[in-house]
């Protein structure tokens, strides 16, 4: 099992373009014995985890419970804080983005991310951000980067908002507008999977809202795995949830339930479980 | 209840109030105070260096060299100018790629004792004062190949180096995390988030820590006496050659003791002021370009 404390030395466009070709086979995400770290300090323990292909995944639980850090790993960002650390296997498009040579720069132009607060680059326009990552990641040369401007800021509904301002700076948008631009950077490269971490906590509910419902739109589009605090936002984006607690504080993470999103919140099999999605702790 | 009962001394204690507001009103009163002081002393420097420079400065002041008897009037700082503009702009192409270049690193990449190690050493090195930075290139380089106006940028790069390091680091620290966690999730390697997130969201503060940097170096005197020497006769556009500045000319006309001379010094320094906030200028200008067009 590789144990992963630095970046690879990056060689791996041909293990790029591979893992691309193989992915339409299983465009899903399965989490095997996942386990992380910060220095000594255990936050994740023995995650397995399926999150089905077009279906949108949500991880509850409690603040502190390695939810975010979990999502993290699946594209190799939790490594970039010193010294923090992972073992075991992220299986995404037929490969471990763990194997030694997988450049992580691939993985994550190839998973697209979203965090907890709206991160739009300042310097640049409406119109750059939505193609950054494309300029970034991908030769772009053949596609014309105006139609992969207009198609991901459709896919993030804010397409009519901002068609008349594209070239205006990014920051010039709203809260909510921000972080479906950051959505729409996100998607303007294809992936096939689409990790959020907390979406919409810094939004209000309105923008939640519409966030919300871009998220069911594009579920059948990207798999899509959501970190969430408001478990009804769970209960309304998600058709799987998994839910995460620790046993005492100092404790690693772990995930103690996963099933349908009904399942989970209508017949929970985990004391745990029951406990939290009933609003009894938490 | 609680909200109610925080709320009621003041209500009910007039005095306690009126206390709280005379604080306030000293305490605005002081920073009042504070501003009028530190913008007055600057108004008043620049008003008088004004008055006194302009009597001296007009196009001859600019085109020509000095007169060879300092008690004649006339003559200017030409050869000076020139050799500000060669020295110090030498000077900054050298110190501003390697003071931006240390300051990425300790910023974007390093970590533990070496970055600890650099940085302490940086800080030693803006404290050094500048004589010793030009004792030391004439020691090293001055003894061997000469004075010359390179010598002289050799001094002064040092002087704005750890200048240039210290501001750009601070500049990069106030990045916001997120943006470099946004960029890196799209896939960019570090070196493409530095270079497209990091320096243009940092371009402003940059530019200015690095005008600061020039600004210093135009002013600076001691080293380039004991690097660049000086050179009144005629006008040196060669900087293998000893070359004057206008700090040097304001510094050796003011000493003379003709009231001519001083004249042409209040009118070096009141042109030496003009370069410095002209290049000011230009800079701001060229950095809200860059940020806005999204280099």
């Amino acid at each position: 099992m590789p144990d992963v404390a630095t970046e690879p030395a990056p060689s791996s466009t041909a293990a790029g373009d591979a893992s691309r070709g193989s992915i339409p086979a299983d465009r899903g995400l399965t989490i095997e014995k996942l386990n992380a770290w910060f220095g000594k300090h255990h936050v994740v323990a023995d995650v397995d985890l399926v999150a089905p292909t077009g279906k949108v995944t949500a991880l509850i639980g409690p603040s502190g419970c390695g939810k975010s850090t979990l999502i993290r790993c699946v594209n190799r960002m939790h490594e970039i804080v010193p010294g923090a650390r992972v073992q075991g296997r992220v299986m995404f498009g037929g490969q471990n983005v763990y194997d030694p040579d997988i450049d992580p720069g691939s993985v994550r132009s190839e998973i697209g991310m979203v965090f907890q607060r709206p991160n739009p680059f300042p310097t640049k326009s409406i119109y750059e951000n939505a193609i950054i990552g494309v300029r970034l990641a991908k030769s772009a040369g053949s596609r014309n980067l105006d139609d992969i401007a207009e198609s991901a800021l459709r896919r993030a509904q804010l397409w009519d908002e901002v068609k008349d301002r594209l070239h205006k700076p990014a920051v010039s948008l709203s809260g909510g507008q921000q972080q479906r631009l950051c959505i729409a950077r996100a998607v303007a490269v294809d992936p096939a999977l689409l990790l959020m971490d907390e979406p919409c906590s810094a939004l209000d509910p309105i923008a939640t809202y519409k966030i919300e419902e871009l998220i069911r739109e594009i579920a059948d589009q990207y798999t899509v795995m959501i970190v969430t605090h408001n478990m009804q936002q769970a209960a309304r984006v998600s058709h799987y949830t998994g839910f995460m607690t620790i046993e005492r504080a100092g404790d690693p993470g772990r995930l103690v339930e996963f099933g349908t999103t009904d399942q989970i919140f209508g017949a929970p099999a985990n004391p745990a479980t029951e406990a939290y999605v009933s609003g009894r702790v938490g | 209840m609680s909200q109610l009962a925080l709320g009621t001394p003041g209500l009910r204690n007039r005095s306690a109030l009126r206390r709280r507001r005379a604080k306030s009103a000293v305490l605005i009163g002081v920073l009042i105070a504070a501003v009028v002081v530190a913008v007055g002393v600057l108004a008043w420097v620049l008003i008088y260096v004004a008055i006194q420079g302009a009597g001296a400065l007009n196009l001859g002041f600019l085109t020509q060299t000095p007169p060879g008897n300092p008690a004649v009037a006339g003559g200017g700082f030409y050869n000076g100018i020139i050799g500000s503009l060669i020295i110090v702009g030498i000077a900054t192409l050298i110190a501003i790629p390697l003071g931006v270049g240390a300051a990425i690193y300790l910023v974007e990449y390093g970590r533990g004792r070496l970055s600890a190690t650099v940085r302490f050493f940086n800080d030693v090195l803006i404290g050094i004062p500048t004589i010793v930075t030009g004792a030391f290139i004439y020691a090293i380089w001055v003894t061997r190949f000469g004075f010359s106006g390179f010598a002289g940028s050799l001094a002064l790069a040092i002087v704005m180096m750890p200048l240039v390091t210290r501001t750009t680091e601070e500049m990069l620290r106030l990045v916001p995390h997120e943006l470099r966690e946004g960029s890196l999730a799209l896939g960019a390697t570090r070196s493409q988030t530095v270079m497209r997130v990091c320096i243009p969201t940092a371009l402003p503060g940059i530019i200015t820590g690095a005008m600061l940097a020039v600004a210093r170096a135009m002013g600076e005197t001691a080293p380039i006496l004991l690097t660049a020497l000086g050179n009144d006769l005629f006008t040196e556009y060669n900087p293998a050659k000893r070359m004057s500045t206008l700090s040097l000319q304001i510094f050796d006309n003011a000493v003379t003791g003709f009231q001519e001379g001083q004249g042409r010094a209040w009118a070096g320094a009141l042109t030496l002021i003009a370069i410095v906030l002209i290049f000011t200028l230009i800079a701001r200008f060229f950095g809200r370009r860059v940020r806005t067009s999204n280099a």
